[in-house]
């Protein structure tokens, strides 16, 4: 908004500039349930500061399972688009919002999988770390949820404790969005080893997750 | 603990993560959401395992995000500009036009400080009248003026400003950048609409940078109205929009 210098003072005289910073700051401090409560109310900032607190690990999600850069955008988009249209369906009892915002991300994603042909031999992901990105968002970097590289860490860790069979079912499982019988078709596997591996890896994964599975997330 | 007369020994506890996770093949998934129906127990299972699920979520390797996502993230959920006719916009209620402006003005006010530095080195190429420059004094010595943005569409859709509204003295200064110059035969013109009534509030003029200011002091008080509107006509002597809508903001 251009404004002349006479009626930028003026709006400086009056406090008004320095009302809106002081609200500014005052919501980039909000918890994320506070903020989900504000876009509920169509406030676009807390939007926008959601957007910086959790983009990076939706499209880190997306990108993981999808593989292909612009789908992945895609993705982050419509998941954002819909925590804007959606965001009075977050019930806070029923667990973080950053859980919630993931869970529609990866539903987005399995979706998406399913809707294209399926190629088991997906397994063998791409590393996706190596993508060349001109243009980064640095918000999205710096301003993102210090829970969620917490959780990152932590997540990976157990995940590491698990034997190598049970890892790679669950991440077929959970990452390539595929079934029993189409990891089990992947592997090479029977069927019922397929089951065992899941239930053990799962069962495990809840002991070393405890905490963070039961607890709260994310409220800055 | 199992309602109805299901016993707990049918219990599908060794599907439960599965489920969770979503790799059920159909035929396990029928029993088991049939299951589910009947058991408490397995119902707060399947609850337990999913929140552990989600939490994988957050174990892929972090990734930059392209900064082109938010900017278009941003424009798709910003709200819509105005599409076939004022009207329908007016028709929503009153209380979505309210959230509307409260939302706007909000944004507003967090720009003017955002886009500090570069108002500045734009403010210097404006000159703007001495009597407008005194009526923003004294609409802002109130200090309860209200700024409300305005966002352009259709041909104007790059136009953005706003209108500084002071309900004490019943006066408005509308202030717009990036608007395109009229044809010769056309104007900008500003309306005051109350239901569905139209009021001539005067012409937006427009200067070769594509800047725009008009003051109002209208004889009726402001507060009657519902909205501003902004039409392009095809010349100023009209007593109802029948051009094209280029900006509308609701003054509730």
């Amino acid at each position: 908004m251009h404004l002349s210098q006479p009626y930028r003072r003026i709006f400086q005289w009056s406090g008004l500039a320095r009302r809106a910073q002081e609200s500014a700051a005052s919501l980039e401090r909000a918890s994320d349930d506070l903020l989900v409560q504000r876009v509920v109310e169509g406030d676009l900032r807390a939007f926008e500061l959601l957007y910086d607190r959790y983009a990076r690990p939706v499209f880190s999600l997306a990108f993981r399972m999808l593989g292909d850069p612009s789908e992945a955008e895609e993705l982050l988009q419509e998941t954002f688009v819909r925590l804007w249209q959606q965001a009075g369906r977050y019930d806070a009892r029923r667990g973080s919002f950053g859980s919630w915002l993931m869970s529609i991300a990866h539903n987005l994603a399995v979706d998406a999988l399913r809707q294209r042909s399926r190629r088991p031999q997906r397994a063998d992901f791409v590393d996706l770390a190596t993508l060349p990105l001109q243009d980064i968002d640095e918000r999205a970097t710096t301003l993102e949820a210090a829970e969620v590289s917490e959780l990152r860490d932590r997540v990976r860790r157990a995940l590491a404790q698990l034997p190598e069979p049970q890892r790679q079912a669950i991440e077929l499982a959970y990452f390539a969005g595929l079934t029993h019988s189409e990891i089990a078709a992947v592997l090479g596997e029977p069927i019922g080893t397929i089951k065992t591996r899941l239930r053990l890896a799962m069962q495990k994964l809840q002991i070393l997750l405890r905490d963070h599975s039961t607890g709260d997330l994310g409220d800055a | 603990m199992l309602e109805g007369d299901a016993r707990r020994t049918d219990c599908p506890d060794d599907l439960i993560g599965a489920y969770a996770l979503g790799a059920l093949d159909p035929d396990d998934l029928e029993a088991v959401e049939r299951h589910l129906a009947l058991c408490e127990h397995c119902r707060q299972a399947v609850a337990e395992a999913r929140r552990t699920a989600q939490l994988l979520a957050f174990s892929a390797p972090p990734q930059p995000v392209p900064v082109r996502t938010r900017r278009q993230l941003l424009a798709r959920v910003r709200p819509s500009p105005v599409r076939n006719s004022l009207r329908f916009w007016l028709a929503r209620p009153a209380w979505a036009l309210a959230a509307a402006a409260s939302l706007l003005a909000l944004l507003f006010g967090w720009q003017v400080v955002q886009q500090h530095r570069v108002a500045d080195r734009q403010a210097r190429q404006v000159v703007q009248a001495n009597a407008q420059r005194r009526a923003v004094v004294q609409l802002i010595a109130q200090r309860d003026g209200l700024l409300i943005r305005l966002q352009g569409t259709g041909a104007a859709r790059d136009a953005h400003g706003a209108i500084i509204l002071d309900p004490s003295s019943n006066t408005a200064l509308i202030a717009v950048e990036g608007l395109p110059r009229p044809a010769t035969s056309q104007a900008y013109v500003v309306w005051l609409v109350r239901g569905d009534q139209y009021y001539q509030a005067g012409i937006l003029p427009v200067d070769e940078h594509g800047h725009a200011e008009l003051f109002l002091s209208p004889r009726e008080s402001l507060r009657t109205f519902d909205a501003l509107a902004i039409t392009l006509e095809n010349g100023p002597q009209v007593s109802a929009p029948n051009g094209q809508p280029v900006a509308l903001a609701s003054l509730d």
